[in-house]
């Protein structure tokens, strides 16, 4: 989910002094607990992270674009990457394959499908092949946060 | 990937024609007239198809040694021009458009029983004006059918709906509900029990789910009660 949804659905308030990114991803972190589900929130032009019973587990940064042509369906195209990216993942080697693992395959497809769908006009016209490898090429590595929690749900 | 792999994608939600106007400059004011840099055109969009369609392009140039097909479920009005727009597109995508347009009568919720969809030609396909304006973009969008999409009418056998599997090919099942905030059909519980449903009868499922925006502002539509079904 944005960042501008995941804050609807935890009625984040917005409204504070002390806004900052940090501190709506601990809002979202802390709501979403109880819920024990893989919450991956997109941050734009800073990529996405991963948040897992209260945790922020992964952060993926994603390669500037400075003039993106169209943003519209970056969303969708980021959870087309994720699911690529995270189902690959799976079919790749082994069905014992860490669950954080295929999520962080899933981060990086997501953020390069992401990224290269802003230069595109047009929210339902796929990248071209090439684009794609070139921002996974260029992508910062996957920060791996103090958190340790395990994934459970996933098989 | 291994040769053996199938991966069946099945994607659960929206379609909308995307109707783009850029002006010149500003919005006009109320009652006012604005100038368009470009004609206006017609693209297909809406959560679900776009991303079944970057999925089935990512699956066609990275996806070499694995078979895979990603069926979309949703509801369109295909005699409609914005409801053959969006089924030319998923033909040409490779995308299985399955159209849950039924009526409601209990029978046809079982299988693919094309006979029974509503052919109700006053709905039109779901359409939303995109209005760019210095780089921001307005949405203002008609449901229509889109309205008529129920938890209840989601097919959730979803080895009946995959040709290309077999008995020696070891299949992998993923569930992606898109659009959640745009179908109201989905909010009265009964998409819960058609999870339910998918889970029992393929254990090793993985289900996702992207909420999309809430245009009504309030962030519930019962989405925490499916969170328990949800991987990510």
């Amino acid at each position: 989910m944005s960042e501008v949804e995941a804050k609807g659905i935890s009625k984040y308030n917005n409204s504070s002094d002390k806004y900052s990114q940090s501190n709506l991803l601990d809002h979202i972190a802390s709501f979403f607990e109880a819920y024990k589900v893989n919450v991956i929130v997109t941050l734009g032009s800073k990529g996405a992270v991963h948040i897992y019973n209260r945790d922020i587990i992964h952060q993926q940064e994603t390669t500037p674009i400075l003039n993106p042509i169209d943003p519209t369906g970056a969303g969708d195209s980021f959870a087309a990457g994720f699911l690529y990216g995270y189902l690959s993942c799976k079919t790749k080697e082994d069905t014992d394959t860490d669950s954080n693992e295929m999520i962080k395959h899933g981060m990086k497809y997501g953020c390069a499908v992401g990224t290269s769908s802003i230069m595109v006009q047009g929210a339902s016209i796929p990248s071209e092949r090439d684009s794609i490898e070139k921002i996974l090429d260029s992508i910062p590595q996957l920060k791996e946060s103090k958190g340790n929690a395990k994934r459970q749900k996933v098989s | 990937m291994q040769n053996s792999m199938h991966l069946s994608i099945n994607i659960i939600g929206d379609a909308f024609a995307d109707i783009y106007c850029y002006l010149e400059g500003d919005m006009p004011s109320r009652g006012g007239d604005a100038r368009l840099t470009q004609p206006i055109h017609k693209v297909p969009g809406g959560s679900g198809l776009n991303t079944a369609t970057h999925l089935s392009s990512l699956l066609s140039n990275f996806g070499v040694n694995n078979t895979s097909n990603i069926n979309l479920q949703t509801v369109i009005n295909e005699n409609d021009e914005y409801g053959k727009l969006l089924s030319n597109h998923c033909q040409k995508h490779n995308i299985r458009l399955i159209n849950r347009r039924v009526s409601d009568i209990p029978a046809c919720f079982f299988g693919t029983n094309e006979s029974m969809q509503s052919n109700n030609e006053a709905t039109s396909t779901g359409h939303c004006a995109v209005i760019v304006s210095k780089g921001e973009r307005s949405f203002m969008t008609h449901l229509g059918t889109i309205n008529e999409f129920e938890g209840e009418h989601i097919l959730t056998n979803f080895q009946d709906l995959d040709s290309k599997s077999n008995t020696n090919t070891s299949v992998r099942q993923h569930a992606h509900i898109a659009g959640y905030f745009n179908i109201t059909g989905f909010w009265d519980g009964k998409l819960k029990s058609k999870l339910e449903e998918m889970l029992k009868a393929n254990q090793n499922m993985t289900i996702s789910l992207v909420p999309q925006h809430d245009a009504t502002e309030h962030w519930g539509g019962g989405l925490l009660d499916l969170l328990q079904y949800i991987d990510f």
